[in-house]
């Protein structure tokens, strides 16, 4: 299979993608992070699964649809960087979970006030809590990165404008879930329904 | 437009980056003089992170099932060894090595049948291709089919994966499907699943085969077995350091 028909599958969110590219790389990825970083099999695998998720996310947000390099090439240069992120730590001689590397990149963008709050493991319990229609439609949105109009017809709303604002009604129900206030009532978030 | 609506369709464009040059410099200027705006900007930018790192965390759980499903790596071949020991050692130590390990074929070859090598070497392919919510008020059969899976309750995933099939062919599907007969010890229907996988998709072939090879293992005809392991340990994939160490013990 190409890099391109890899990425592809990935991008559908076909589970074949991302196992595949995992199987391939493996041994030869672990075995490279092994010398590289002097640490352990289990340590090295870390480091590996949390450079597949991070690729997985790329892709899914288009960042390898003109990709210049190989996928593996792509691959490797994401485990250098997490090897020097772990250089900037003070915890070189013990297993960090792939967790560390994949909260550091989502950092990343964020801005450096926001970063110094950020909860994610509150707002992502808060999210598994939220229920549907919600879970799915900001799922939908600020992860399958759909458009509104694809989103309308995958869920039946009646026209993107209504799929947009129940998204803006979710938002504020996760947003009083976890920060505990509302700017506003738009609306009783309770049931959240279609306009 | 609901006032709040507009400022977080605002937002939510600015992180885009599709707003344009003057809504841009209306929005970032607005942020540095409205505190509840700024606020909201932060708010809204960290909840976006939570429902994405909550994905993330689900595929990492299925690749860390993944991996516990996959041979252990190898250790590396290293180029040079420094030998602290006189020829005559090395040559006693490989004597006592050559003649250890021919007893413990002899004996292992006694005792494994090729069932017994089977159950060594079998292992249920986890479900990755579907991630389960629990407590779902009504779930979908299809989640119901991939729960049960992980439950182990190989039955009912068999009859709901085989409904499910019906309607439309799906790799993942079918590989579980072979998996849930191989428990079951229905080897015939198992292969059946394997080959329709291997004939009709690309991507899971040598998984599949590898669980076509202990269905024959498991009824017992060696020399088809043998032939399929002897296929994968040719290939490059990580089956095949498993299939070797299989062939070696069939041997």
């Amino acid at each position: 299979m190409t890099d391109t028909e890899l990425i592809n599958l990935i991008k559908n969110d076909d589970p074949r993608g991302m196992s595949t590219v995992y199987e391939t790389f493996r041994s030869e990825f672990v075995h490279w992070i092994m010398r590289l970083q002097r640490c352990g099999n289990e340590d090295a695998r870390e480091f590996y699964q949390a450079s597949i998720i991070i690729l997985y996310d790329n892709a899914k947000a288009g960042k390898l649809d003109a990709l210049r390099s190989s996928l593996k090439t792509y691959l490797f240069g994401i485990g250098k960087n997490l090897v020097w992120q772990r250089y900037r730590t003070n915890h070189r001689e013990q297993v960090i979970g792939a967790e560390f590397y994949i909260k550091n990149y989502l950092y990343e963008d964020v801005d450096n006030q926001a970063a110094e709050e950020i909860n994610l493991e509150i707002i992502s319990h808060s999210y598994n809590q939220l229920g549907e229609p919600c879970h799915e439609l900001l799922g939908y949105y600020y992860f399958g990165r759909k458009a509104m109009e694809e989103i309308a017809a995958l869920m039946g709303y009646k026209n993107p404008e209504t799929a947009k604002n129940q998204k803006y009604k979710c938002m504020e129900r996760l947003r009083k879930m976890v920060f505990g206030t509302l700017h506003s009532q738009p609306t009783d978030p309770k049931p959240v329904t279609e306009e | 437009m609901n006032p709040n609506l507009h400022d977080i369709d605002l937002i939510q464009r600015y992180l885009d980056r599709s707003l344009t040059d003057t809504e841009k410099a209306s929005l970032e200027e607005r942020l540095k003089n409205e505190p509840v705006l700024k606020t909201m900007y932060l708010e809204h930018q960290q909840l976006i992170k939570g429902i994405r790192y909550s994905y993330l965390q689900t595929r990492l759980q299925q690749l860390r099932a993944l991996e516990n499903s996959l041979p252990q790596i190898a250790p590396v071949k290293k180029g040079k060894q420094v030998w602290l020991v006189t020829y005559w050692k090395q040559a006693t130590a490989i004597a006592a090595s050559v003649a250890l390990f021919a007893i413990a074929f002899m004996l292992w070859n006694q005792s494994a049948t090729p069932q017994e090598l089977y159950a060594g070497h079998f292992k249920a392919y986890p479900n990755v291709f579907e991630p389960i919510t629990r407590g779902e008020a009504n779930p979908s059969k299809r989640t119901e089919a991939f729960a049960a899976y992980e439950a182990g309750n190989y039955t009912k995933a068999a009859a709901l994966f085989t409904e499910l099939l019906a309607e439309k062919e799906e790799a993942g599907m079918l590989m579980l499907l072979g998996n849930c007969y191989l428990v079951l010890g229905n080897t015939a229907e198992a292969r059946n699943q394997f080959i329709r996988l291997i004939n009709d998709f690309d991507d899971l072939d040598n998984q599949a085969k590898w669980y076509l090879g202990l269905s024959y293992l498991k009824e017992g005809d060696v020399k088809t077995a043998q032939l399929i392991f002897q296929e994968l340990s040719n290939s490059e994939f990580s089956y095949s350091a498993r299939a070797r160490k299989l062939l070696n013990e069939i041997r």
